[in-house]
């Protein structure tokens, strides 16, 4: 049905792939659709698709990237699954503090060392994420009980992964993934150690994270809204556990919010630019800090900061959602 | 016809909405871009379509194929974002306008040869922006998600034979664009 010659269809077949979505655009997503559509829609297995996502993408902004897909699987090597989760709550923590758009931009960030695999690297501990194997998981089961948001961090179903990304067939050009445009880094394994005996799938670590009293990562309570007990420490600030720090802070800031606690995500933000005015999340804290000021129906405020968000940030995956979010932010985006 | 529906439901039980999404969320996301949704409104795009498709689940029932009947959803939801945007921040649209692909691959390699397929994609983008949404949804179904002609008139409601002249003056224009890259790529190699 085409006659376009040789060298428009060679060009049409190189820009393929490139708008594809990530997993963290699906997931992001079907998460406001199940919000939007509630039970009726069968989406619920959103939120646990939601963590999946998160963890794979968190696993790509650690610089062990996981390429999309299936599952990842993490292999701690001489040190045990506690540290695998240790390791993972932290990524998930940053993550999820940094909003799934931040994972993606996180993982493009991909020059600068991944500040919490460096300091995992710092314990002189190895962690490998493995990249999944090329066969793609299960399609995802369809329906699932639904979850209410406030659960969205304590279900212990199974996750589901969310449907491969190339799902759909329909386009001409090679289905490879468009040069870092959009998918993390491809998954390097350096460790020697590589042949790790303890797997654990990303999943089931994620699964661990609600208990995190458990992991030796969290320590916050879910509905206990203590700055105090974050960064107190300023050697600790100084010291490889600054970003588990960091990231603890502004990730139950996030938790709080979306919790309908947009007070205390508050306090939780603030006291992480106290202590961490220039940190490693200060660009995902001044976003979550923007949303957590119109949650509270600060309206004036929230735009305030959302517009020295923007000026700050222009190219920031996280402006997208404070356009959305925050009402009368009248800041259109340029055209590329 | 009632026993063979019943066994094509049997066979082929009709998608959930999580399993329609599952399936079709990729094209869904890449076609809104490519169909000219603004990458900032993009998440507010794909779920307003999703939305659309949810309320309208019993309509394709019959029809020839869910993705036809969605694609027909996606460009009527982008079209009609298109038009608001318009109405509210013409610049946007009129920037768009002006795109001119040359601009951006001018004094780099050439798209076919050596370019990344990042460059490509910027390449096709900046052509897409350059095209009214007409012609551009004609070649965006036809030459990058490879729908027939027919299924393209389904898509956008119109006669076959206004589809085909779309469709020829997109190509115009795009080979137009390519020569025009191309003689451009050979005075600089001289």
């Amino acid at each position: 049905m085409s006659n376009l010659d040789e060298a428009g269809r060679a060009l049409l077949a190189l820009a393929g792939a490139a708008h594809d979505p990530t997993d963290a655009d699906r997931a992001r997503v079907r998460a406001a659709l199940a919000g939007r559509l509630g039970a009726a829609a069968g989406l619920g297995l959103g939120t646990v698709a939601v963590l999946g996502a998160t963890a794979k993408a968190a696993a790509g902004a650690s610089g062990v990237a996981s390429t999309g897909g299936a599952g990842a699987t993490v292999a701690a090597t001489g040190i045990g699954s506690t540290l695998a989760m240790k390791l993972v709550g932290v990524a998930v923590a940053i993550t999820t503090a940094a909003g799934v758009g931040a994972a993606v931009k996180l993982a493009r960030r991909s020059a600068q060392a991944p500040a919490a695999a460096k300091s995992a690297e710092m314990h002189g501990r190895r962690t490998v994420v493995a990249a999944a194997p090329p066969t793609l998981p299960a399609p995802a089961p369809a329906r699932e009980p639904e979850q209410s948001t406030s659960k969205e961090l304590s279900s212990a179903t199974p996750a589901s992964e969310p449907t491969p990304r190339h799902a759909a067939p329909s386009h001409a050009a090679p289905n490879h993934p468009a040069p870092s445009l959009t998918t993390p880094p491809v998954a390097q394994a350096p460790s020697p150690e590589a042949e790790a005996p303890a797997q654990i799938h990303t999943r089931d670590v994620t699964d661990t994270v609600p208990h995190r009293s458990a992991v030796t990562v969290a320590s916050a309570s879910d509905h206990a809204c203590p700055p105090a007990t974050y960064g107190a420490n300023p050697a600790a600030r100084r010291s490889e556990s600054a970003v588990a720090d960091e990231a603890r802070l502004v990730h139950d800031g996030v938790r709080a919010r979306r919790a309908g606690q947009p007070a205390c995500a508050l306090s939780l933000l603030d006291a992480h630019a106290r202590y961490y005015p220039e940190g490693v999340l200060a660009e995902e804290r001044e976003a979550e800090r923007a949303l957590a000021l119109a949650d509270l129906g600060r309206l004036p405020d929230a735009r305030l900061a959302a517009a020295a968000f923007l000026r700050k940030h222009p190219a920031s995956p996280l402006g997208v959602r404070l356009r959305h979010r925050i009402p009368g932010l009248q800041i259109v985006d340029e055209p590329r | 016809m009632s026993s063979g529906t019943a066994l094509a439901e049997r066979l082929y039980p009709r998608p959930t909405f999580a399993e329609l999404y599952d399936a079709h969320f990729t094209f869904v996301w890449r076609s809104a871009r490519r169909l000219g949704t603004p990458e900032s409104n993009l998440d507010d795009v794909v779920q307003e379509i999703f939305m659309v498709a949810f309320r309208r689940q019993d309509e394709f029932e019959g029809r020839s194929s869910v993705k036809t009947w969605l694609y027909g959803i996606v460009f009527n939801v982008v079209r009609a974002h298109r038009r608001e945007l318009a109405k509210k921040h013409p610049q946007v649209m009129d920037d768009e306008r002006r795109a001119d692909p040359e601009v951006l691959v001018d004094g780099t390699d050439g798209p076919q040869e050596q370019a990344s397929k990042r460059e490509a994609a910027q390449f096709i983008d900046r052509f897409l922006d350059s095209l009214d949404d007409d012609l551009r949804a004609a070649f965006v179904l036809a030459e990058l998600e490879q729908l027939t002609a027919p299924e393209i008139a389904a898509v956008v409601g119109l006669p076959l034979n206004t589809v085909y002249s779309r469709l020829r003056l997109a190509r115009i224009a795009f080979a137009k664009v390519i020569a025009r890259h191309q003689a451009g790529e050979a005075r600089r190699t001289r």
